[in-house]
């Protein structure tokens, strides 16, 4: 049976507009699957760059484009910085239209309500109109675009200022520790780890009061009792100038000065405080040390002052026959020659321990020190026997000539001195393991063996010549070490064959060719 | 021909395999049924492969978000679906649920396919062989995803894989392959595809932000995407037997 006109024309208008809704449907899902597909970029905590140049290509992808670009306002300077660009940009920025008159080339102005973050441009080549869905598309993400970029911006900002902070929390050579409002440890940098003596990782989580060893330290609960990271949480207000001793208990405890303050207090409650320490173990070590040299050398020198002074007294005040004052003044002399050498070693000292020891190095033939050292000695002391021994081919050493003749002075004085009046001193130059060689022996008292190391502290005297008649401040030793490994050399007491005591000092030698040496 | 895949559904049992192109009834909801329940298994199996390849390029949730759109689709074929015998029907509610349960961009990318291949059901040939009429759903398929993506085949997606397969179903009916040989020539093709997506850059997708940096590593989308090409024939019928379900 034929179909009523009417109704064959209403199924075509029905089917007609049963399609039309089907494709605007379909429109409609397609621009909520684009804005989903940006919006997944958008959150992809990229870089700007790495983000400006997806979402470009996105873009205009959507449009139909072939060409574009993205500028965004750079924080610091305000000006434009070009982003990402694909493609030719046939035109200047400006010579773009932003209100659609063009239809193969677009210019967006993004801003995110506040301020404009940047201009998106995107272009087809020859005059091909863009696609007017993905024109619209784009006009309809601009201010999301906007809103993305700046944050892009500030995350880089952020990760920026963070980097810097991780470097100098990490760079910092005093110790950093972070602790929770519950005194548990949140972090501590690597001077920290140092200075604890413990694995950074292993001390995240754990009280304070275990990374200090609190409890070993005092008697009381140091936890209730004036902690001060207690005192910072509970009032916040910082401490600075707080001196402890950490690691008690310990064979090495540290001295720190410690300054605490708060680190962060949120709005949810958290807070952190921050701690940040200066090992001052070296500080209190050098202060004793000064205390103890200024107490020594007052002494040292009061003495001979003493002594001069009562021979002075007596000379002028008491009549004595011409050898008496002959004696005396004999005693006069020798004792300001000892204090003119207490004198003359105190300011090398000083020297020494605030860096300033001046040299000047010259390649000398080691031959050559050490035969006017030996000489020197023996002309002071003919009664006693200097053997000098050296190899055939002796090294040239490149160093401050007056300086190492006066550590083999010293090494040759106490050879002498601590051996027996008639010698033999034995000195013997030459080349070992590439360095150059020189041993001073003696068949005197020795050294103890437990005593090796400490001859090269400062004011140290042995204990066997302590007690002895035999002069000697403990400076000279001390001295000699210091100028020696200023060349880059060692100065050591080594086992001697016989009774007495052996010197050892090496010195590097040169690259360039060594020197005959000379017979004594 | 072997036991042909398109038939595991009510039709399976058909006495005589090599009569299938021939005399077999046109594709229905039975056959899709079969093939969404292969999808599962298939997807079930692999999910955490997918997974990994996503998280080197996406953000690493594909294969567990496939499956729980799959298992959705499951859920609903042993419900409400149960009584859905109509062969568009069942693939745009599939398509829906797809919609509605995969995270990410997948979801609406298979759902989107799903629902054209669901309206290209609708204007089947009853008298076109069913190859050919699986051929037709394909690029149905295919059109509806490429244009809700915006992909086309280079881009780095789904696409890559799906493209090229469809095209292998084409000539193959074109040719007159029987069943088994066009499916094994259409996953053939898809598993071509998704390997030629590794040395691409991503240009869609949330793969485009790492540019450069997506280069040398396959695709999951492509990769998921072979999984559901291979669900269209069974296990015995794939190259190296491993595909299908």
């Amino acid at each position: 049976m034929p179909e009523h006109p009417s109704v064959a024309a209403e199924v075509d208008r029905l089917l007609a507009e049963n399609e039309r809704t089907f494709r605007e449907a379909q429109l409609a899902a397609d621009t909520v699957f684009a804005h989903y597909q940006l919006s997944q970029l958008l959150a992809s905590h990229e870089t700007p760059a790495a983000l400006a140049g997806a979402v470009l290509e996105e873009l205009m992808h959507l449009s139909g484009a072939d060409g574009g670009a993205l500028w965004i306002r750079d924080p610091r300077s305000e000006r434009p910085v070009l982003a990402a660009q694909r493609g030719e940009q046939p035109r200047g920025l400006e010579e773009i239209p932003d209100d659609g008159s063009d239809p193969s080339a677009l210019r967006v102005a993004l801003d995110d309500g506040a301020r404009q973050v940047g201009v998106l441009v995107v272009h087809r080549s020859a005059g091909v109109p863009l696609d007017p869905d993905g024109v619209r598309f784009l006009a309809h993400v601009r201010h999301e675009l906007a809103v993305a970029l700046r944050g892009a911006q500030l995350r880089e900002a952020l990760d920026l200022e963070r980097s810097e902070l991780q470097a100098v929390f990490e760079g910092a050579s005093d110790a950093i520790v972070l602790v929770d409002e519950h005194r548990r440890v949140v972090r501590i940098n690597g001077a920290a780890g140092a200075l604890l003596g413990i694995p950074r990782a292993s001390a995240t989580g754990h009280p304070c009061e275990e990374l200090f060893a609190c409890h070993a330290s005092r008697s009381s609960d140091p936890c209730r009792d004036g902690c001060p990271f207690a005192h910072v949480i509970a009032t916040g207000e910082p401490i600075s100038g707080h001196e402890r001793t950490l690691g008690a208990g310990v064979p090495e405890p540290v001295h720190v000065v410690g300054s605490y303050a708060l680190a962060s207090r949120s709005a949810g409650g958290s807070t952190m405080a921050v701690a940040v320490f200066r090992d001052t173990t070296q500080v209190a070590h050098l202060q004793e040390l000064r205390s103890g040299f200024i107490a020594t050398v007052s002494h040292e020198l009061r003495t001979p002052l003493a002594l001069i002074k009562g021979y002075v007294d007596t000379l002028m005040e008491v009549e004595l026959d011409p050898e008496t004052v002959r004696g005396y003044l004999e005693r006069i002399d020798e004792t300001t020659e000892r204090l003119a050498e207490l004198v003359r070693q105190t300011l090398d000292v000083t020297q020494l321990a605030i860096g300033q020891l001046v040299m000047e190095r010259t390649p000398i033939p080691l031959a050559d020190l050490l035969g006017g050292a030996v000489a020197d000695l023996r002309l002071r002391f003919p009664e006693t026997a200097v053997w000098l021994e050296m190899d055939e081919s002796m090294p040239v050493v490149e160093v401050d000539a007056g300086r190492i003749r006066q550590v083999l002075d010293n090494l040759l004085d106490n050879a002498r001195k601590y051996g027996p009046p008639e010698g033999p001193v034995t000195v013997r130059g030459g080349v070992s393991d590439g360095t150059a060689r020189v041993s001073v022996e003696d068949r005197g008292v020795g050294i103890p063996v437990d005593e090796r190391d400490l001859v090269f502290e400062q004011f140290h005297r042995g204990r066997n010549v302590r007690e002895s008649t035999l002069l000697g401040y403990g400076l000279g030793l001390s001295i000699s070490r210091r100028i020696v490994e200023a060349h880059g050399g060692q100065l050591q007491v080594e086992p001697s064959r016989r009774r007495g005591t052996r010197m050892v000092m090496r010195l590097p030698i040169p690259k360039v060719g060594t020197a005959e040496g000379s017979a004594p | 021909m072997g036991h042909a895949s398109l038939a595991t559904g009510s039709h399976a049992a058909a006495a005589d395999p090599t009569a299938v192109l021939l005399e077999s009834p046109p594709l229905g909801a039975a056959e899709a049924r079969a093939y969404l329940r292969r999808c599962v298994r298939i997807v079930g199996r692999h999910a955490r492969a997918l997974t990994r390849l996503d998280e080197a390029l996406g953000d690493g949730d594909h294969g567990d978000n496939l499956l729980a759109g799959f298992s959705a689709v499951e859920d609903w074929l042993d419900a409400d679906g149960a009584g859905e015998d109509d062969l568009s029907s069942l693939l745009r509610s599939a398509g829906a649920i797809l919609i509605a349960s995969v995270g990410g961009a997948s979801g609406p990318l298979y759902g989107s396919a799903f629902m054209e291949a669901g309206f290209a059901a609708r204007g089947l040939d009853e008298q076109t062989p069913r190859i050919a009429q699986l051929a037709a759903l394909l690029e149905a398929a295919a059109a509806g995803l490429a244009r809700r993506g915006h992909c086309r085949i280079g881009d780095k997606t789904i696409y890559d894989a799906l493209a090229p397969a469809t095209a292998a179903l084409r000539a193959a009916v074109a040719r007159g392959a029987d069943e088994g040989t066009a499916i094994r020539e259409t996953a053939t093709a898809g598993a071509r595809g998704m390997r030629d997506t590794t040395p691409l850059v991503a240009r869609r997708g949330l793969a485009m932000r790492l540019g450069e940096r997506s280069r040398g590593r396959r695709d999951p989308g492509a990769a998921s995407c072979l999984l559901l090409v291979r669900a269209l024939g069974t296990r015995r019928e794939m190259p190296g037997g491993r595909g299908g379900a």
